[in-house]
């Protein structure tokens, strides 16, 4: 079969593998389309993370062979899945912590999504697979997946309706989180460097946005919002942002970090500001089948808008422009076929 | 290995048969244990007295508070071996329908019992032996190890019940749920007054470490009583229901202060009712809730509640009787005789 290894972060080759072998409880899909996430640019620029291999968590596929023991599915659904699933009986999964889980973190779709067929075991038919109805455009259910990190997110977050959130980052994250925060009831203060998003954001229902290119965002955020900020959503996470967002936010306000920052992942902590402002720096990691369900729920219900965030559809073998695009931020997210 | 065990047969109410029947087989993701310890548990005596609406069907096997020593595995069986002390609880939800999705696991609508306590043998279907098994550690009794899943019920009523240390908090019915429930809640660091009517009952009920006793058939008023022993006869600010007795819920309601949370634990006959004063409701704010089985975090932390010995599960036993004479154990129960009994399977 077809798969995109990657060798390094600028080699990336279409070439023939062996197509991945199932069990009984087991079934393949073929993909249709597959989403580039911001976690696998992580991984392709990691000079430490092993290669060639075939990256990739976000598809919708076609089943084209299921185990004799599978009955959830059958040939020819068309479904979406999801690459992590907890085990349910540790220490973690107990506390609620279900990412936090080494079943959690071991478990994968075989052997990736930039790939042409897609082996899915029993646990992730079970716990993280989804039959995409037909009036859903298959290309929307790759929006499944990231929108339950963010569901999750929101969960760890003490919010109440009416409270105030920046949303630090108007990628694809950063324009679920406006859509969902809306959906809850909040209100947003949208941060980008970029106009034309910000301009996005708004249409998707920002109340303010704010581009900081040659501003204090501290100072532009207290003129623009009259309200206190609650919460603070940073999808783009580095010192910068996390220094801003714990100095603008209310006393007993929120920061929540969702984006990978990468490398640079040290900043000064002023104890004191923290102490006294009873600051709170929240954290949220990864999906679960339970925030999972909900986004199907969400996205199959066509509660948010979604194609402002869609592009052309690449192919597979066009993988470097797709990057090339999405990290230049010309497109929101890269999608590919094969 | 032989092909058939004696078990006790559910034919009907007070209609109990000791049988031989098959043992069951076992798939290749089960396991097969050896019971070493069965306990009775209050459910068992309701299915004697009147049957089961669901789950106990007719010339069935049934008890379902176990441990013992697996002496079979299946092929695929991972982390289990023959020769381990096992417990395991008696269900386990698919973490997969809409209730399991929203957390509440214990009204998956999935759910897969697993019963036969009252046998030689019971085997452990693939998801509980996942998911909801313990091995037992080497200080720990079979029997100990066997209140596992009662507990699970309590700890999961506890954490309903939102008691806060230095809460005064009412439990009625000194049974074994009641006397759990003193256990646990005591470690939480409420003041407790246990109601029964039974004195031998309420010697337990201190035993376990309630504060106050209140034995109901020598009060006029028990709503009174309980009250009476909270500051400016308020009431307590958690009240729970052991008994299952519609009366006794009516009761619990109002043994509360305003803003209480009323835990409505214990099951009812079928198809009854109560009354409630929806003016109390309202002005005073309560909060009245049912709670039913348990998920698995309750079951591990049951699991840890008695391998720390932080609760002594053997002071929950009476007495062991032997499988044979199971009826006599249930039937001790209704004399709200002892605590829990301990069924034991004469070594053949």
């Amino acid at each position: 079969m077809k798969a995109l290894l990657c060798y390094s972060q600028d080699e990336f080759k279409l070439e023939e593998i062996d197509r991945p072998g199932i069990l009984e409880d087991e079934m393949l899909i073929e993909m249709l389309y597959t989403g580039l996430c911001g976690s696998d640019i992580v991984k392709i620029m990691d000079p430490e993370v092993k290669k060639p291999a075939v990256f990739g968590h976000e598809v919708v596929g076609r089943v084209v062979e299921t185990g004799k023991n599978v009955t959830e599915f059958k040939k020819g659904d068309i479904v979406v899945t999801a690459h992590h699933i907890p085990c349910y009986r540790c220490h973690y999964c107990l506390h609620g912590n279900h990412s936090m889980c080494r079943h959690f973190k071991e478990t994968n779709i075989y052997p990736g999504s930039f790939c042409q067929y897609i082996r899915l075991s029993g646990e992730h038919i079970k716990y993280t697979t989804f039959k995409v109805p037909s009036d859903l455009n298959p290309v929307e259910a790759l929006f499944i997946e990231p929108l339950a990190c963010c569901i999750r997110a929101m969960d760890r977050i003490a919010f109440r309706k009416n409270d105030v959130f920046s949303v630090v980052g108007t990628g694809v994250i950063g324009m679920l989180f406006v859509q969902l925060i809306k959906s809850s009831g909040g209100k947003v203060v949208a941060i980008d460097l970029d106009d034309e998003r910000l301009s996005l954001a708004r249409t998707l229902g920002a109340e303010h946005i704010l581009n900081p290119s040659n501003k204090k965002v501290t100072g532009e955020i207290k003129k623009i919002a009259a309200e206190f900020i609650d919460v603070a959503i940073l999808t783009v996470t580095n010192k910068n942002t996390l220094s801003d967002a714990l100095s603008y936010i209310r006393d007993g306000g929120t920061a929540s970090i969702f984006g990978a920052s990468g490398k640079e992942s040290r900043f000064e902590v002023d104890l004191e500001n923290i102490y006294k402002r009873e600051l709170t720096i929240m954290s949220s990691y990864s999906a679960t089948p339970e925030s999972l369900r909900r986004a199907f729920d969400i996205v199959t219900g066509k509660k948010l808008k979604i194609s402002p965030l869609l592009s052309d559809v690449l192919p597979l073998s066009d993988f470097k422009k797709g990057l090339g695009l999405m990290m230049k931020r010309k497109i929101y997210k890269a999608v590919f076929k094969l | 290995m032989k092909s058939k065990m004696r078990a006790q047969l559910f034919y009907g109410p007070k209609d109990i048969r000791f049988e031989d029947i098959d043992i069951p087989l076992t798939g290749n993701d089960e396991v097969l244990v050896k019971i070493k310890s069965a306990l009775t548990c209050g459910s068992d005596l309701k299915t004697y007295k009147r049957g089961h609406p669901t789950m106990i069907k007719k010339a069935s096997v049934f008890g379902h508070e176990w441990a013992g020593d697996i002496v079979e595995t299946g092929c695929e069986v991972d982390g289990f071996k023959v020769g381990d002390r096992v417990v395991a609880v008696n269900s386990v939800p698919c973490f997969n329908c809409y209730y399991c999705k929203l957390g509440r696991y214990s009204l998956c609508e999935n759910i897969k019992y697993n019963n036969g306590a009252y046998a030689e043998y019971i085997k452990i279907p693939p998801n509980i032996l996942k998911k909801n098994a313990y091995k037992i550690p080497d200080d720990i009794d079979y029997k100990e190890a066997a209140l596992l899943e009662p507990l699970a019920c309590v700890v999961h009523g506890i954490e309903e019940s939102c008691i806060k240390a230095g809460n005064k908090i009412a439990i009625n019915g000194a049974g074994p749920i009641g006397l759990m429930f003193i256990a646990v809640a005591k470690l939480e660091g409420a003041t407790v007054i246990s109601l029964d009517l039974s004195d031998e009952r309420l010697e337990y009920a201190r035993h376990f470490g309630a504060d106050y006793t209140i034995n109901v058939t020598k009060v006029d008023d028990q709503i009174k009583a309980v009250k009476s022993l909270t500051e400016g006869e308020r009431g307590v600010d958690v009240a729970i229901d052991a008994t299952g007795i519609p009366r006794v819920w009516e009761m619990a309601i109002l043994m509360g202060r305003k803003g209480a949370i009323i835990n409505l634990f214990g099951g009812c006959m079928p198809d009854t009712s109560i009354n409630i004063d929806t003016g109390l409701v309202h002005y005073s704010e309560l909060t009245i809730k049912g709670v039913y089985h348990h998920a698995p975090r309750h079951v591990k932390k049951s699991f840890d509640l008695i391998t720390s010995k932080r609760i002594d599960a053997s002071k929950f036993i009476t007495a062991d009787i032997p499988l044979e004479k199971l009826i006599t154990a249930l039937e001790l129960m209704d004399q709200q005789k002892g605590i829990k009994y301990n069924i034991v399977a004469s070594s053949l």
